[in-house]
């Protein structure tokens, strides 16, 4: 099992959210891979558990992006943002309801990225990895109050 | 009679033909189906005759679920000509799937309501397995994506509802039994629940089995009631942003809609955000359920203020705890086995199980990472496994590591002489009381939990402060004195005055309660008694 490191991977085929997120200064802390395909994209996850991926939905492979997100929870523990293509708002609920954490379906909507993207930084299993490399007593020291 | 003669020939007609034909009266109920229709949904025609269908994607059981998966798009009904898919169960659980036509038959001078005459293809279509087909080959109007979404959630619900079953809820230790009986409650109140456990324990996989199947059982008991809808919230990664937006997708079906919030990692949310969460979902749902999944028990988080009270009621009627594997090793060889029989379900490669020495292997494994861990390491024994079963050499090499690394000591230790080391907390507890407290020493000495002289002195003693006199840069203060004119003892709880005042600071330990400093004392000592 490798150990936890944050990362976006973002799943898309055209190439139009990753500089979206380039020009919005989304991913400036946070490094980001890049899958055009499934079968990449499932050879990439086990490197990064706890990865933030972003799935492209579109209407060509729609039934295979829900499909996954379905089966998500059962086999990998990543959290999963949705960027819909123009048109394709009406899978939100299953989208949803699969287990996405959000769904992104304008430019215009990027914004309330950052927040969650700040919060995915904080988790404790991130915390935890920059705690593992410190020494004994430097561990200490940070669990000291206030 | 002949009128008789040529109905019975219809039916006779209907009944030869290969694809599957059927009739839904005005009110959704059944009244003919042919054959074929029964072969294809493995359902007898007496079964399904007389059954009221719902177009809805929600799962049920038996012929009841046959019908609706039949049933026509409410468009149909109103007299639209339409065309489509139908859906059928398979005995193997396959969700098979045909195009068809609905024709609106309209009867008398009322033609707001029509009944509809299913016609389907003969053939399936194909490819049937799920998310290998292109969307716009769905359905005969590609540009429909109500239709488009209406089969996608039809699939999603099978799928989903076939994933999530309490049988997999597998164990046959005291507390998985309770557990499962626990979530069999939830199942058959639909009353909110939280499930607690350990990273990996399966806390998600439980949560959402109990909302496909409450959903299954509403529908069968009530068949009027809405849909439930899933709207699931990941604690983690919750901002109100993100909590406004999720909400808002099930918001627009008004306030009577059913629907079920899944919280995940609940001790994640942050507190504003809990509140926001109570306050829209207040105002937007009448008939909520709350399901949440936390690693810690709500009346822990209650405890420490990181979960609101009102949340916590709202959460908390039914609490389901999944216990660590490691507590429940009994259970290992039956989760590995199910595990195997799920992949064997896939329709590759079929193994039969596991050897004994592979299940020792398993056994003896701490299993930090639970359930999830587990499940990780039979599919990748499963991948390499070349026999009929996983043997112990198919299994994954950090299984061994683990086992091994625990038997030896760490190799490095990490010298601390033990004096200095606390010295060194000492100071820095006491550093940050004082940065805490803007340098305020009674209050410093509140948050350390010591007498305000004994902080002081400390401070003396880590050179963190000078000598009371020193520091002000001036003569010591004058000494109270008695009537009598000797130096007056201040007033000292008995247990503070220390039989050590002749001993220097030095001298002191942290842990004795001795009193050595007067000077100190009588700044204690209010202005108006201190002597002229």
């Amino acid at each position: 099992m490798n150990a936890a490191k944050p990362a976006l991977i973002l799943f898309e085929r055209h190439g139009r959210w990753a500089p979206s997120l380039r020009r919005h200064g989304l991913v400036e802390r946070l490094p980001l891979v890049e899958a055009r395909s499934f079968a990449e994209l499932e050879e990439l996850l086990p490197s990064y558990p706890q990865v933030l991926v972003g799935l492209e939905l579109h209407r060509d492979a729609a039934d295979r992006v829900v499909a996954w997100l379905g089966r998500r929870s059962v086999a990998l523990d990543a959290k999963v943002i949705v960027f819909a293509e123009r048109g394709m708002r009406v899978y939100e609920t299953v989208c949803r309801e699969a287990g996405a954490v959000h769904f992104i379906a304008s430019e215009f909507e990027l914004f309330s990225l950052a927040a969650v993207i700040d919060r995915y930084l904080s988790q404790p299993a991130f915390a935890k990895l920059d705690e593992e490399k410190q020494t004994f007593a430097a561990r200490i020291q940070a669990r000291l109050p206030w | 009679m002949a009128a008789r003669s040529i109905a019975s020939e219809l039916v006779r007609f209907l009944h030869g033909l290969t694809g599957p034909v059927c009739l839904f009266d005005e009110a959704r109920r059944l009244v003919f189906a042919n054959q074929a229709c029964a072969d294809w949904t493995a359902v007898s025609l007496d079964k399904l005759i007389g059954t009221v269908a719902s177009y809805t994607s929600v799962t049920k059981n038996g012929e009841a679920a046959a019908a609706d998966l039949l049933c026509p798009p409410p468009e149909a009904f109103a007299g639209h000509n339409r065309s489509g898919l139908i859906h059928a169960l398979s005995p193997e659980g396959l969700l098979r799937r045909r195009r068809a036509d609905f024709q609106p038959l309209s009867r008398g001078n009322d033609s707001s309501s029509s009944a509809v005459l299913v016609l389907a293809e003969a053939k399936d279509i194909e490819p049937v397995e799920v998310g290998v087909m292109d969307a716009t080959h769905l359905c005969g109007e590609a540009n429909d994506d109500a239709q488009l979404l209406h089969d996608r959630l039809v699939r999603f619900r099978h799928e989903q509802t076939a994933l999530y079953r309490l049988e997999s809820l597998v164990g046959d230790s005291p507390a998985m039994q309770l557990a499962r009986s626990q979530a069999r409650t939830a199942i058959v109140s639909g009353a909110s629940s939280t499930v607690v456990g350990p990273s990996g324990s399966g806390r998600e996989h439980l949560a959402r089995t109990i909302h496909y199947a409450s959903a299954a059982v509403a529908q069968t008991q009530r068949p009027e009631t809405q849909q439930q809808v899933l709207l699931t919230l990941d604690g983690m990664l919750l901002t109100p942003e993100v909590l406004v937006s999720a909400l808002a997708t099930v918001s627009g079906r008004g306030r009577t809609a059913a629907v079920t919030l899944l919280v995940l990692h609940l001790e994640a949310v942050p507190a504003a955000t809990q509140l926001e969460l109570l306050r829209l979902s207040g105002q937007r749902f009448n008939n909520l359920r709350f399901l949440a999944t936390s690693q810690f028990a709500p009346e822990a988080l209650l405890s420490d203020g990181r979960l609101h009270r009102q949340l916590a009621a709202a959460i908390s009627p039914l609490v389901i705890r999944l216990p660590p594997l490691a507590d429940r090793r009994e259970d290992i060889p039956l989760l590995a086995q199910l595990t195997i029989e799920d992949l064997n379900a896939q329709g590759g490669k079929q193994l039969r199980g596991l050897t004994g020495e592979a299940i020792d292997a398993l056994v003896a494994y701490p299993w930090p990472g639970n359930a999830a861990e587990l499940r990780d390491f039979v599919a990748e024994a499963f991948r390499s496994a070349e026999g009929f079963e996983i043997t112990a050499a198919d299994l994954p090499r950090r299984l061994f590591y683990a086992a091994e690394a625990a038997r030896r000591p760490l190799r490095t230790d990490e010298p601390i002489v033990l004096a200095e080391f606390l010295t060194g907390i000492e100071r820095e507890l006491i550093e940050r009381a004082l940065k805490q407290a803007k340098g305020n020493k009674a209050r410093a000495a509140r948050l350390l939990g010591l007498t305000r002289p004994r902080l002081y002195r400390r401070m003396v003693q880590l050179g963190l402060e000078e000598a009371a006199s020193v520091a002000r840069g001036g003569s010591p203060r004058p000494q109270r004195r008695t009537a009598d004119g000797k130096r007056r003892r201040p007033d000292v709880a008995p247990h503070e005055r220390g039989t050590v005042s002749a001993m220097s600071a030095d001298d002191l330990d942290v842990t004795t309660p001795a009193i050595d400093d007067e000077a100190e004392f009588l700044e204690d000592i209010p202005f108006e008694e201190q002597p002229e």
